[in-house]
């Protein structure tokens, strides 16, 4: 008897530790809770809990459109070839199947593509209606300028030889502030040329 | 279970199917490699003329002979005729003055042929003749192949001919970087995109799975006074606030996955494995997608275009300066491409005069090189009528190049065909087919006597290039670090993400031996609810959750009273788990089999389902190949993307219909130890 006693105090006190326990847990998240929302409130009350990055442009941007200037120059290269005079526009090429009608707004519907013939040469250019970065294509190299909207983003050297071109996308950068939305050109010098000659 | 059994043995037995086809596919092909009969013998020509001992002459060739051959070419084939003799005309003036692939003209002609055979006007063998010789003219392109392939589809009698050509373009499209690395480039983006959207299904479905199992063990963990909605509260509030406080919903989905990879299987876990590794990985993935998508615009393409394809005096001016500004810094790659054309433009006089290539530079150039090196300066002292110098250093740069190219043995032919020696000749002829018969032959069957029809001075294997872009290339492309912000919020970076998947990889490792040992609870196969693993003692070891045990047992014989849960309650619990398989699995194809246990065929099935639907979207993928004219999809990825949309989605009503019934899984066996012996 006397140790069933003992066992029915000894579980009483358990019982006793786990209700004191049980209630102070309770307490305890429902503070929490109420500090969390209370920070809740003043964290997102301005705030998005989802963070949306500002709109500047990716660099991936920029060497698709490098990519896609080197498709539009083949395409241009292989035109003159069948028909032995360069194309009057770019919509020609698509008219010849070299290229389709989304080549020519691609990656995104802000930029297009301009032919431009000086002579025997054939200039491609691309226009970027808002946002992204400039880039150019010289020489078979294409030298990443950074965007008047994202100077920081957009630097760097490219197998360590576009230092200088760098050093003047920098000065770009800085000159221009304008943050509306702009269009940019970019010309591709005559690379055409070393082909035609070669081919 | 046999339902389970039969249609798991159906899910594996046609991937299984699968994987052979494409294995015996693979296997059958790849000996169909040669063109020409491994048993005709090249022959050589011994005539007088060519042994004469004389220096080789520069080519004769003008642009003029190059624009008729190709006009005559265009009259040709608007004819109806395939112009293959014009074709094989303009290759060999080509390579006569250096030009080795003429992707502009492959193109052009390309385009030409598939208008008139639209038209009508030039028949398929003609146009596949035509196409063939396109092949020749460019050989480092696919697109002539794949062209070939593309136009004999139609033809049900041309079956094999267009697998073979298939298989040919695709083995060149991954040689050729200009190809290969934007589609690689896709491809690793597609497989990146696809297994985010695989590991967030998966996720989903472990939700389902395995949060009530993790909350109960919780639960059991903590000390006597917490209440089973106190421990969930506490657990929903470790996997919530972390997220919160860094505002960061990828950060509380990662916690999620590593608490229920607690309780997982090993099946489970390795899926869990992956996408922790894939973590990981991430910014490294970065960086390599990043010197992929670079590529284009990086100096390593110009030197492949200029060995590969053409270099006129423009492009010869640039590659001049750089190689005036690198000599501090030595770039191998640079210095073969401006000695190599010198070669090529007829001047190998300069390639081994005093100030040119030196046997005392070569030798200090990587070993790989070395062999083309020497290649080059044996093929010039050729050129310059002194086969007794070029010997020993051809037949160096024979053992230097082993097997990656005939052209010392070829070049060696010459210097011994110089000194009239036609044992020796045959000697190195006899190498060379074993290197590559089909370059041998195409070398033989150039009987121009120039330096570049005569001789043999190759570009550097493809490979070279592209580890120089990777060694040199130092921009980096916000790819993956542009949208991480969206889901990761501002406050957890990318590079982040290797610690966190550290962590997740460590807790899994360390967790094994829980479920090994029946440490966790199972989710019941019956209601879904957790199955304590001190059931086994009470059930007899039975897989089923106590309350589905004694209601399995005893049915709806039992009185009201002595039920633990009515049949209402388990059945209600039965159909909402089935339901949520069902549901899952019509969705989400794989998120049925992973809610059901089936974790890696679940994830596998899903990562399938995202890349064809990928694949089908975007069938050449965001980066369109800078030479990928005319069409898009030139590798036919979206008929790829379609077999596996179909495939996956079948699975997936298929499963939606039949149901996937849960795996059973293996419990702690406490009777089956009591037998044995065992402390139970």
């Amino acid at each position: 008897m006397p140790e069933e006693k003992k066992k029915a105090s000894k579980s009483s006190s358990s019982s006793l530790a786990a209700l004191i326990v049980h209630h102070s847990v309770t307490v305890i998240l429902v503070i929490a809770m109420l500090v969390l929302g209370v920070w809740g409130y003043i964290t997102f009350r301005k705030n998005d809990f989802f963070y949306t990055p500002e709109e500047t442009g990716s660099s991936t941007q920029r060497y698709l459109v490098a990519s896609q200037l080197q498709r539009i120059e083949l395409a241009a290269d292989a035109y003159q070839k069948i028909h032995e005079s360069p194309p009057i526009s770019l919509e020609s090429l698509v008219e010849e199947g070299l290229l389709t009608s989304k080549d020519l707004s691609y990656p995104s519907r802000d930029i297009t593509y301009e032919l431009q013939i000086d002579g025997s040469d054939i200039k491609i250019t691309y226009k970027l209606e808002r946002g992204g970065a400039s880039l150019d294509v010289g020489g078979g190299e294409a030298v990443l300028e950074p965007a008047k909207d994202n100077a920081e983003g957009a630097s760097g050297d490219k197998d360590g030889d576009a230092g200088a071109d760098d050093e003047e996308k920098g000065d770009d950068a800085s000159d221009d502030g304008d943050e509306e939305a702009h269009a940019k050109e970019s010309t591709e010098p005559k690379k055409k040329e070393k082909r035609k000659k070669g081919e | 279970m046999t339902g389970r059994t039969d249609w798991t043995a159906q899910f594996w037995g046609a991937w299984r199917t699968g994987i052979l086809f494409a294995l015996l596919f693979l296997t059958s092909t790849s000996a169909l490699a040669q063109t020409y009969d491994p048993t005709e013998q090249p022959q050589i020509d011994f005539s007088e003329e060519a042994n004469k001992r004389k220096p080789i002459s520069a080519s004769k060739i003008t642009p003029v002979s190059l624009k008729v051959h190709w006009n005559l070419y265009k009259e040709v084939v608007r004819s109806g005729k395939s112009g293959n003799d014009q074709l094989n005309a303009l290759r060999d003036d080509a390579i006569s003055v250096g030009q080795r692939n003429l992707p502009a003209t492959t193109f052009a002609a390309i385009r030409l042929v598939q208008d008139r055979h639209e038209q009508g006007k030039l028949p398929l063998d003609e146009a596949a003749t035509s196409l063939k010789a396109m092949h020749d003219l460019s050989p480092a392109l696919p697109h002539p192949k794949l062209a070939r392939a593309r136009l004999q589809a139609k033809t049900p009698a041309k079956i094999g001919q267009v697998v073979t050509d298939a298989r040919d373009g695709w083995k060149l499209a991954f040689q050729w970087p200009d190809t290969r690395v934007p589609y690689l480039f896709n491809i690793a983006l597609t497989l990146l995109l696809a297994t985010v959207g695989a590991s967030l299904v998966f996720l989903l479905a472990q939700l389902f799975r395995y949060f009530s199992v993790v909350s109960y063990d919780f639960v059991r963990l903590l000390p006597t006074g917490f209440s089973s909605n106190q421990g969930v509260i506490l657990l929903l509030g470790a996997i919530i606030v972390p997220g919160l406080l860094l505002q960061s919903p990828l950060l509380s989905a990662l916690i999620l996955l590593m608490a229920l990879s607690v309780a997982q299987q090993l099946r489970e876990r390795v899926v869990t494995a992956i996408i922790f590794g894939l973590l990981i990985g991430l910014p490294q993935i970065e960086n390599t997608l990043s010197d992929a998508l670079t590529w284009s615009t990086g100096s390593s393409r110009e030197l492949l275009q200029a060995q590969y394809t053409v270099c006129d005096d423009r492009c010869f001016d640039t590659l001049e300066a750089r190689y005036r500004e690198s000599r501090e810094n030595k770039d191998v790659i640079l210095d073969y491409t401006y000695w190599m054309h010198i070669y090529r433009s007829g001047n190998p006089s300069k390639v081994i005069g005093e100030n040119g290539l030196s046997e005392e530079e070569i030798g200090s150039w990587p070993k790989s090189l070395q062999g083309y090196g020497y290649n080059l300066l044996g093929a010039a002292t050729v050129a310059m009528a002194e086969p007794e110098g070029a010997i020993p250093i051809l037949e160096k740069a024979s053992t230097l190049v082993g097997k990656k190219t005939p052209a010392p043995n070829l070049n060696l032919l010459r210097a011994h065909q110089m000194l009239d020696d036609q044992d020796s000749a045959q000697a190195a002829i006899d190498k060379a087919n074993l290197i590559d018969l089909d370059q041998t032959m195409l070398h033989l069957n150039l009987k121009r006597m120039d330096i570049n029809s005569w001789l043999s001075v190759p570009a550097l294997p493809s490979t070279y290039f592209w580890k120089r872009h990777r060694q040199a290339n130092t921009q980096q492309v916000d790819l993956i670090s542009r949208f991480w912000p969206y889901l990761a919020g501002k406050n957890v970076p990318l590079g982040w993400a290797t610690y966190i998947g550290g962590v997740g990889l460590l807790l899994l490792l360390l967790t094994i031996p829980l479920p090994l040992r029946g440490v966790t609870s199972t989710p019941c196969p019956s209601c879904g609810l957790a199955r304590d693993p001190e059931d086994g003692k009470k059930n007899g070891d039975h897989h089923f959750c106590m309350s589905c045990y004694r209601t399995y047992v005893a049915g709806a014989s039992m009185d009201f009273e002595a039920r633990v849960t009515s049949e209402d309650t388990l059945s209600q619990r039965r159909r909402l788990q089935e339901l949520i398989r069902r549901t899952m699995s019509a969705l989400l194809p794989g998120g049925g089999h992973a809610t059901s246990g089936y974790g890696f065929a679940g994830f596998f099935t899903s990562i399938c389902f995202f890349v064809g639907a990928l694949l089908l979207w975007i069938p050449g993928g965001i980066w369109r190949a800078p030479e990928d004219l005319i069409f898009l999809d030139w590798m036919g990825f979206s008929i790829i993307g379609g077999v596996f949309l179909v495939i996956t989605v079948c699975i997936g009503l298929y499963g939606a219909a039949r149901d996937i019934p849960p795996v059973i899984l293996k419990v702690k066996k406490f009777h089956q130890n009591i037998r044995e012996g065992g402390d139970a």
